[in-house]
């Protein structure tokens, strides 16, 4: 991504002063998962699109410094995510209940909100993670534990067959659901089943058209 | 004359009618292959300006494709009518994002373009998992008369495919996945295409005041595959032989019919978390916590197969007996 070679946009750079410094100062603590509760409050009086900026520009460097993939993903659900995922810590701060909250920041999950197609797409399959019911168990047992480097020799697995009463979650229930912080890693592993789909079987367009209309991050 | 008797000429008839059946059988598949094999060449080798459609669930997205060959260099554009206008460029090997403008760009996550991906037609897998029909009469798809190709699954663990194709040049105009019922699924359809476009280099020249960003595409880091599979649904296998690493410790396995693909990924958690199963379409994705030992892994499945292969593929998921 060229991004990490700097050629992000110059008007992205000029905004860095529209937030305050504490601002930025509490992004940065979200960002490292430090965010104490006043930060979340200042993340929320702040504007989202500026911090949304903000964050991917930490999350550019980080890819940087770290060497990881360039692809990144939903990385202005991930500042709403953080600053959710700090609120649900704190019971004193309810979820859905802030009017901020529901007007800035996570217009995509209010429950009965018009949503672009594509949002709910992103939003049905952010929202497995939410559509979880506890319904059968699986027990994978064995003598050693499985390192990358081990030779799992003597692993053996003891499966059990999934419940009749197992939950399938519709798109139509999930869109009712409150996104969760499992969302930017299943929209990644959409991607890149799309991606892998695509590039891996001869079946025509539509694998193509996945990935081509899925990539937003909105 | 014993040798004409009614019970001889009845046992040569069913002789016959049984071998006719099976002659039949033997070329409908053979007839088949031979057009997806053609519809996948298809794509690279002709020149096309068209526009289709690509409706899932709920959904409707609208693009252009369009592709050319001049001066020995190959041009391709793929442009999204629909929302933001993003398009994808190919020039040979070298691929370019579009943007509207730079603020478009970076509310966008980079593309990996399948564009000349299309693979041969792998005809083993695809046997074993359906049953291939050509149509015996065309229709007309995009004003263009077509030929169509069915597969249809030999078991519940996949959906069934019908191709529409051009036929004159087999060219991929229509394509339905549904489930064993008939219920649609997933349809993507050609709405015009030009098969003659008068195409100039400069038609794949992004538009001055756009955002351009070249992708630059990683091969993921390729590691030993420590899972397995008790069981397959006839016609799967692993793509590769190994996993593919991605971020954050995740392992990548890519299960195929042919067809059909399902990713799984598998990662290090520290939550238990009972199977859960979302629809949307065609794809499925199916979530729960393993434990090895003493570490728990996070797996999760997605592909485009019915409900029950994504559970049942869940529960047969192991680390690897050496």
């Amino acid at each position: 991504m060229t991004a990490l070679n700097g050629s992000f946009p110059k008007n992205d750079c000029s905004r860095e002063n529209d937030n305050p410094p504490e601002v930025l100062s509490s992004l940065s603590a979200m960002f490292d998962g430090e965010a104490t509760e006043q930060d979340i409050e200042q993340l929320l009086e702040s504007d989202s699109t500026e911090l949304s900026r903000k964050l991917e520009t930490y999350h550019l460097i980080q890819q940087a410094l770290h060497k990881d993939s360039p692809v990144a993903v939903g990385l202005e659900d991930s500042l709403m995510l953080r600053i959710r995922a700090g609120m649900n810590v704190d019971a004193s701060f309810p979820e859905m209940q802030d009017p901020r909250s529901d007007n800035n920041l996570l217009p995509f999950v209010l429950p009965n909100e018009k949503k672009s197609v594509r949002s709910a797409w992103r939003v049905a399959f952010s929202s497995v993670a939410v559509a979880a019911s506890v319904a059968f168990m699986i027990i994978l047992g064995g003598n050693e534990l499985l390192t990358p480097d081990s030779t799992t020799s003597n692993l053996v697995a003891e499966v059990r067959s999934p419940a009749a009463n197992m939950v399938v979650t519709p798109l139509e229930e999930l869109d009712k659901d409150t996104l969760q912080i499992d969302n930017v890693r299943l929209q990644n592993y959409l991607r890149q089943h799309a991606e892998q789909a695509a590039m891996t079987v001869g079946q025509g367009m539509i694998p193509m058209a996945r990935v081509v209309s899925y990539p937003v991050k909105e | 004359m014993r040798l004409f008797s009614p019970l001889h000429i009845f046992f040569t008839l069913v002789c016959l009618t049984i071998s006719g059946v099976s002659l039949a059988s033997n070329t409908k598949p053979d007839d088949a292959l031979h057009l997806l094999r053609s519809m996948t060449q298809s794509f690279s080798t002709l020149s096309y300006d068209g526009v289709f459609v690509h409706s899932e669930a709920m959904n409707m997205n609208s693009m252009r494709v369009r592709h050319d060959l001049m001066g020995g260099v190959e041009y391709e554009s793929l442009v999204d009518l629909d929302g933001d206008k993003i398009e994808v460029l190919r020039i040979n090997d070298k691929i370019i994002s579009v943007y509207p403008n730079a603020l478009v760009a970076n509310m966008r996550a980079p593309l990996v373009p399948p564009f000349k991906r299309f693979k041969d037609v792998e005809s083993d897998r695809l046997i074993k998992g359906y049953d291939m029909i050509v149509g015996d009469h065309t229709s007309r798809i995009a004003g263009r008369k077509v030929v169509a190709v069915k597969l249809v699954p030999k078991d519940q663990y996949r959906y069934g495919h019908q191709f529409w194709l051009d036929e004159k040049n087999h060219f991929l105009l229509k394509h339905d996945m549904m489930k064993t019922d008939g219920k649609l699924l997933e349809r993507i359809q050609f709405t015009s295409v030009n098969f003659a476009p008068d195409l100039k280099d400069k038609d794949f020249v992004p538009k001055e005041g756009s955002y351009t960003e070249p992708v630059i595409e990683t091969q993921p880091r390729r590691v030993k595959n420590l899972w397995q599979f008790d069981w397959l649904p006839e016609g799967f296998s692993l793509v590769w032989p190994e996993a593919r690493s991605l971020n954050h410790g995740t392992s990548m396995l890519l299960l195929s019919d042919g067809m059909a693909t399902v990713s799984i990924f598998v990662e290090p958690t520290m939550k238990p978390k009972a199977m859960s199963i979302l629809n949307m379409g065609a794809t499925i994705a199916g979530e729960r916590s393993i434990k090895v030992k003493d570490r728990l892994y996070l797996l999760t499945m997605v592909g485009e197969v019915p409900e029950p292969t994504i559970e049942k593929l869940m529960t047969v998921f192991m680390p690897r007996q050496e």
